[in-house]
């Protein structure tokens, strides 16, 4: 009962979730108390998610309108789990994955709303260090870098010395 | 500083890609509370941002703000970054002792006086000078010599930046803070105990790419100290709804409420442990089901008691600290008398308590 009053007391905890996960929001159902607060709480929203999507919108307009890319930096907006989750959810899973191993890893995503990417880098020991929604046409870290290009070239024209020596 | 390589070739020899720079320079960007279109200004000024001498002073602490800054899990590029400083004095670290430590340091002052960054962890004693001294050189001293020549100074954890445990009731050595002594050079206070690892090396970033961040009425960068642990909580929702733990091991406590009732400070304490975490992003107090304390806060040892709720009075000590920042800041009273002073009135106002007693008040 009291998870019930509690789920309740969070934002949006729409039939959609009850039905479409199969939750029932009783302790009994799981068999343990801390894994039912756990699941609870994994829906609990700071009603953020909803701007964040507004300003992803007008970021797209922008990004369509004069080529304006943009990045907003999730860290920097307080982000409960429920939101991270009404946030995929709306943004879904769109063609393009990339993984990253640089420093740790980090993932790549285009959402099924093309233009719009998730980008989370995390470090060696898997921890997130930082979360973007980039709106863009293609995420400047999944460009080669000038740098890197050059350090390619002095790579493989040392190797092809080495082989003519051989 | 022109011998040593800069942070590209640095990045360059350990196998750091451009692209995991610019992965570091999202991340740092994103720790800085910058917008993230500052991003590109980061990378450049990093890349050409010359290496400071760095010259790191310990006087009365526990080692623990080190013990902080150099737990990093794996090597990172915070590691290089710190490495692209030229750390050239730090007596716990280095290898040399005694007098050759000490020449160490006076070399480094020399070669750059007026360039290098002071960095101090730990109060100064004034009561008696000789309560902490390092190769027969008392702290206060030292602090004053090599302020002299800094450019300037990060005063790292509590203990520096306000006095700290040291500094706590009864206060018996005198201790007081790098900036009741130093008047005249630009001083980054970075309380905590210790201050999040990333906070420091993020200041130390901050300072290499910006020059001195903005900073707020008590001297901490209001990128890392501009909003409260409350603010960003994540039981946040719970204290809005009026949900409160009682006890540690109550339903409250074991459905995640908000720890308000139990002491935590978390309303006035301004830091990024709520975002940015400990131990790598791993948790912090709150979210291990403690309150928090207010390390970052001056005078928090005193400040009426861990396990007290903020809306219990707290006595004398909350109005103390406010009005002996303020007394240092208008008047620039000098720190010695200061901390004589609060010492006798804390004295008389001294509390005894036993673990009995803290039984009954939480």
């Amino acid at each position: 009962m009291q998870i019930i009053i509690l789920a309740r007391f969070f934002g949006y905890f729409d039939d959609k979730y009850k039905k479409g996960t199969g939750i029932v929001f009783s302790k009994g159902s799981n068999g343990n108390g801390l894994s039912g607060v756990a699941e609870v709480l994994s829906f609990a929203s700071t009603g953020n998610a909803i701007p964040v999507l507004h300003e992803i919108r007008h970021a797209l307009v922008e990004l369509l309108g004069n080529g304006t890319a943009s990045t907003i930096d999730l860290g920097a907006i307080p982000f409960a789990a429920g939101d991270e989750r009404f946030l995929d959810d709306v943004l879904g899973k769109g063609e393009v994955t990339a993984t990253l191993n640089v420093m740790g890893t980090s993932h790549v995503q285009e959402t099924a709303v093309a233009g719009v990417w998730r980008v989370d880098h995390f470090n060696e020991a898997g921890e997130t260090q930082s979360r973007f929604i980039e709106v863009t046409f293609m995420p400047e870290i999944l460009k080669t870098q000038t740098e890197d290009a050059a350090d390619g070239l002095e790579k493989l024209s040392a190797r092809l010395k080495e082989e003519d020596a051989s | 500083m022109v011998d040593k390589p800069m942070l590209p070739e640095l990045l360059k020899a350990n196998g750091i890609s451009r692209r995991g720079f610019l992965k570091y320079c999202a991340s740092l960007t994103s720790l800085m509370a910058l917008s993230p279109a500052m991003m590109p200004r980061i990378a450049h000024a990093l890349e050409n941002a010359p290496r400071p001498s760095v010259i790191w002073l310990s006087f009365q602490e526990c080692t623990g703000c080190t013990e902080a800054i150099t737990r990093s899990h794996a090597p990172t590029l915070e590691d290089l970054i710190f490495n692209a400083v030229s750390l050239d004095y730090h007596h716990t670290l280095q290898a040399a002792s005694g007098h050759a430590a000490e020449a160490a340091r006076e070399a480094a002052m020399k070669e750059h006086w007026g360039k290098y960054v002071l960095v101090v962890d730990g109060s100064i004693p004034v009561d008696n000078p000789g309560y902490s001294c390092i190769a027969g050189i008392s702290n206060l001293d030292m602090l004053k010599e090599t302020a002299e020549g800094a450019a300037a100074i990060v005063a790292v954890g509590t203990c520096a930046a306000y006095g700290g445990i040291p500094h706590a009731d009864p206060n018996p050595t005198g201790a007081v803070s790098v900036g009741d002594i130093i008047k005249d050079k630009p001083i980054i206070n970075v309380p905590g105990c210790p201050p999040i690892p990333v906070v420091m090396t993020g200041v130390l970033a901050h300072f290499l790419t910006f020059g001195i961040p903005e900073l707020d009425e008590l001297g901490r960068p209001k990128a890392f100290f501009g909003e409260t642990i409350h603010d960003r909580c994540y039981r946040r929702p719970f204290y809005d709804k009026g949900l409160f733990a009682e006890g540690f091991d109550d339903e409250g406590a074991r459905e995640g409420w908000c720890l308000y009732k139990l002491g935590c400070k978390g309303p006035t304490t301004r830091s990024v442990c709520a975002t940015t975490k400990w131990n790598g992003g791993t948790s912090f107090p709150i979210q291990a089901g403690h309150p928090c304390l207010g390390c970052t806060e001056p005078d928090f040892w005193d400040n009426g008691g861990f396990y007290k709720p903020l809306s219990v009075p707290a006595g004398d000590y909350r109005k103390l600290g406010l009005a002996a920042v303020a007394a240092g800041a208008v008047a620039g009273v000098a720190g010695g008398a200061l901390a004589r002073s609060g010492k006798a009135r804390a004295a008389a106002a001294h509390e005894k308590v036993d673990a009995h007693d803290l039984e009954k008040k939480s």
